[in-house]
């Protein structure tokens, strides 16, 4: 086969080194693999594999420290060997290239128009005229709805989405004939992760554009590539076509990040084989209850001289109770209001409206000292491990602070002895003590997060995206690592994650936000098995399954229009256009018991909300 | 890295095989790396050998600061060069005084000058701008205002007032640089807690329940440090050029009490009648100054960050 097409890009034992002051370390070490012309290839592995690197030298963007040997060719050219003009000629017009993140990869004060003119400037012979037209006709094609008007905005001004659907029409204005997509849609919600995943389908049909992923996504894999390179510590563990990767793993990696990946559709794995079921008869109680809490933020709008202030309806009502032990999942895309609410619940940043109560005692109101002595049951475990932690620390010193606060009589080495109690338990060597931050690995960090949190033995946690910035073997840990304490402590959590999979396994019941706003409040097996709210149905349609067969055949829903403003007063009625169509737009749907602890806001339904678009 | 890391670990395990490894307290490390940089070790040494001369020195010298020579008076150039024979070890100034003396008098005073005012400038300036930073909001506007008034009124004006009040000394003199010396350290401090406390570790130090205040002492200022260092290595030559101009006013350090900044402008005047000792001594000891505090601050800066390990 390979033999009657030529390969378009093609990688003879590449190996990439980087000198650092402690000698070289070999990112790369000698990898081989082809792209023929219409196809797409996945390389998937975890961070730090050496999968990005590749395309890297590839492009000439390798770090200034890093050298290369071996070969890599495309369209007869070797591009090690290329000058930078040379080169020039090459990247951009015949090979190009998408990010991750899309927020920092197009420049601020340019606008879209005149990001799209240079790249056509360099590399096509077209009048202004021209150039502006086909610019035009490509944000129509990645479907930019009022694409006319969005040429002339500026990149910040655009949500993430649209934002990587402009850095895929630049990078397709020369009609390249190899797409590199590096994590193209990790920074995006699932739904707009579908729609950019579908857009790249179709470029790959029709124009024949050949398409290396770069992803640590099996599901994204499943659903997009035709042969699949997996990749662990720089080198290829294991490479073939989509179905043999999927259905007949041969190597232990591959089997393992197969396994540790949360699936949406599984029957069998509805819930992580450690989750304790809740006995029904616990009622809530005065264990925790949130009620009607509203996070209102000030934001200015300049509007002539006197600037006006417009409230920005981050959390916008919303009550649920907590019974303890229970670990309720809180789903939504970014910018639902999920980390405020969590916030206000913590009253870290107070609620504008409605109360959180803790134990039958209201905690809104209380006064710095009186809300310490309740911190010490309430904790927190944050998304970014590097980031929650105080690089000037060492991890024990961090791990400790919560001891220091709260029982200041202590003895420094029963504190010590405690720290190392708990560091034992989250799974971190005890020589660790003196290390700082930066030099552990994101899952270990997030470990000594964890033992942060859970060294005063608090009853309740909360999990803000605790496990979304970690490769799915260490999240896989991690889970487990929680559902452990959970047993251990009676702990009740709440477990905020944009990731449905992940949120499905750990959860006992499940609140699905929307833009500040409950759409949907279930048990966990209910709202997967059956969603009612078309938002619902959107959201777990989206999630990419990590089965090619299924995955290909399924198919996502789609409602019409973007993500409306949160403080756009109508937006709350972006499900039920027909009360807006009506006049009435100050109404609030309601939330309504659909079945017996299963709540559902009001919404027209799904096909009136198709055909209205 | 990796590799050293790798080994690092290794030596660590085959180590606490026997022992656990101890805790050690972020200053324990801090103090550790600025050990092993030996360029603000040498430095540290050079800077307390000459603070030691400068208050030991005089007693080795028959002159002192303010006694004139009078057989070398009005003949400088030909006879004050440094000799050891008359005991005029750095040679004498114009009117014939002792230079070697007034070098060590004038560096206790500028190193002083130097020292006191950033210490003030430090302590003042990092902890009003971190509570101003931290708190934010109506605070921050309050306290940031009162450092616009104040940088807004001329220092030279109120230093005049000061000492016309209280009397010309040198202790005044240091309260009148310390009481401006801070504000902008203030400012720089505050625009960087600005950027701080909306860090996730700020945000779990909250949540753990620390008080507001020992999240500054703990969190904030340590984060701090960098930029704080890198401008008090700045600031400390800064003062002693400032406190030069203030003497050459006619404020400030008065004859025969003198500085570095008084003995160079000296020495720079009369260069041109062949003295060239009168500018290089006193220039010496301020360049090899400077030098100490520039790298003592650097070494300072790395040894507070961990991630320079």
């Amino acid at each position: 086969m390979t033999d009657l097409i030529k390969p378009i890009f093609s990688v003879d034992d590449l190996k990439i080194t980087f000198s650092t002051q402690d000698g070289p370390v070999e990112a790369v070490k000698g990898v081989n693999f082809h792209i023929n012309p219409g196809e797409c290839v996945g390389i998937v592995g975890e961070s730090g594999s050496g999968k990005s690197q590749t395309f890297m030298a590839a492009m000439g963007l390798l770090a200034e420290n890093g050298s290369t040997s071996g070969q890599i060719n495309f369209q007869d050219h070797n591009l090690l060997q290329l000058s930078t003009t040379q080169l020039n000629h090459v990247r951009g017009k015949n090979m190009s290239m998408i990010f991750q993140d899309p927020l920092t990869s197009l420049t601020p004060h340019m606008t879209i128009l005149q990001q799209m003119r240079e790249v056509i400037k360099l590399h096509m012979q077209l009048s202004q005229k021209d150039t502006d037209i086909v610019c035009h006709q490509w944000l129509d094609r990645v479907r930019i709805a009022e694409a006319k008007r969005r040429l002339n905005q500026y990149p910040h001004e655009l949500s993430g989405g649209m934002r990587q659907r402009v850095m895929i029409a630049m990078s397709m204005l020369c009609d390249p004939a190899l797409l590199i997509a590096d994590e193209p849609t990790t920074a995006l919600d699932v739904t707009v992760q579908a729609e950019i995943l579908d857009l790249m389908d179709e470029l790959k049909r029709e124009k024949g554009t050949a398409i290396a992923l770069i992803t640590h996504d099996m599901g994204v894999v499943a659903r997009m590539c035709d042969r699949i390179h997996v990749m662990r510590k720089g080198q290829y563990v294991e490479e073939g076509n989509v179905e043999d990767i999927f259905y007949k793993p041969q190597h232990e990696y591959t089997k393992m990040l197969l396994d540790s990946m949360p699936r949406i559709d599984n029957p069998d794995k509805t819930s992580h084989h450690k989750l304790r079921s809740i006995d029904q008869q616990t009622t809530a109680g005065d264990f925790l209850n949130v009620d009607d809490v509203k996070v209102h933020f000030d934001i200015k709008v300049s509007d002539g001289f006197w600037p006006k202030t417009v409230p920005l309806k981050a959390v916008d009502g919303v009550s649920f109770k907590l019974r303890p032990g229970e670990t309720l999942g809180i789903v939504g895309e970014s910018g639902c209001g999920k980390s405020t609410l969590a916030r206000a619940v913590l009253q870290l940043i107070p609620p504008t409206h409605g109360t959180v109560s803790w134990l039958g005692k209201p905690l809104s109101g209380l006064t710095r000292h009186e809300l310490k002595d309740k911190r010490k049951d309430l904790q927190i475990v944050f998304q970014d491990p590097l980031a929650s932690l105080d690089p000037r620390m060492t991890i024990s010193d961090s791990i400790m602070e919560p001891l220091v606060t709260f029982a200041a009589g202590m003895p420094k080495k029963e504190m010590k002895q405690q720290v190392m109690q708990m560091m034992d338990r989250v799974g971190l060597d005890r020589n660790m003590i003196n290390r700082y931050p930066h030099e552990l690995s994101g899952g270990q960090n997030q470990r000594v997060g964890i033992a942060r949190a859970m060294i005063m033995k608090p009853k309740l946690v909360i999990c803000d995206e605790a496990v979304s910035a970690l490769d799915v073997s260490v999240q896989a840990q991690i889970i487990e690592l929680l559902m452990d304490l959970q047993e251990e402590f009676k702990l009740s959590l709440l477990f905020i994650s944009h990731d449905l999979a992940v949120v499905r396994e750990v959860s006992h019941r499940i609140m699905v936000l929307y833009l500040g706003r409950v759409v949907e409040l279930a048990e966990s097996k209910d709202i997967y098995a059956n969603p009612v709210h078309p938002y619902t149905k959107q959201l777990i349609s989206a999630v990419p399954v990590p089965d090619p067969k299924i995955e290909r055949a399924r198919k996502s829903i789609k409602i019409p229009g973007e993500l409306p403003s949160p403080m756009d007063p109508s937006a709350k009625l972006k499900f039920m256009p027909s009360k807006l169509n009506a006049g009435e737009v100050n109404y609030i749907p309601k939330l309504i018991e659909h079945n017996p602890g299963h709540f559902v806001a009001e919404h027209d339904s799904l096909a009136e909300l198709q055909a209205a678009g | 890295m990796l590799v050293n890391k790798k080994k690092m670990a290794s030596v660590a395990e085959a180590a606490s095989g026997q022992t656990p490894v101890k805790g050690r307290s972020q200053w324990q490390d801090a103090m550790g790396r600025f050990k092993n940089n030996k360029a603000s070790l040498v430095s540290v040494i050079v800077l307390s050998i000459m603070i030691l001369i400068s208050f030991l020195g005089p007693a080795l010298s028959e002159w002192d600061h303010e006694t004139i020579d009078w057989a070398l008076t009005g003949n400088a150039a030909e006879m004050g060069a440094p000799s050891i024979e008359n005991g005029h070890f750095f040679g004498t100034d114009d009117l014939g005084r002792d230079l070697y003396a007034r070098v060590m008098q004038g560096t206790q005073i500028s190193l002083m000058v130097g020292i006191i005012g950033t210490i003030v400038a430090v302590v003042v300036g990092v902890l009003y701008g971190a509570v101003a930073g931290y708190f934010g909001g109506r605070v921050d506007n309050f306290m940031m205002r009162f450092v616009d008034i104040l940088m807004s009124i001329p220092y030279m004006f109120i230093l005049i007032i000061l000492f016309v009040m209280f009397g010309r000394s040198v202790y005044i003199l240091f309260i009148g640089l310390g009481l401006f010396s801070w504000m902008d350290m203030a400012r720089i401090v505050r625009g960087q807690t600005l950027s701080l406390k909306h860090k996730e570790f700020i945000e779990a130090a909250v949540a753990a329940g620390v008080s507001d205040f020992t999240i500054i002492i703990r969190h904030i200022v340590p984060n701090l440090l960098g930029i704080v260092v890198v401008y008090t290595s700045l600031m400390i030559p800064n003062l002693i050029l400032l406190e030069s101009f203030i003497s050459f006013l006619g404020l400030g350090i008065q004859e025969p009490l003198t500085s570095w900044g008084a003995l160079i402008s000296e020495g720079a005047k009369t260069i041109q009648y062949g003295t060239l000792w009168q500018l290089a001594f006193p220039l010496a000891f301020f360049v090899t100054g400077l030098f100490c505090f520039f790298f003592i601050g650097d070494g300072l800066r790395d040894a507070f960050d961990p991630k320079e390990r």
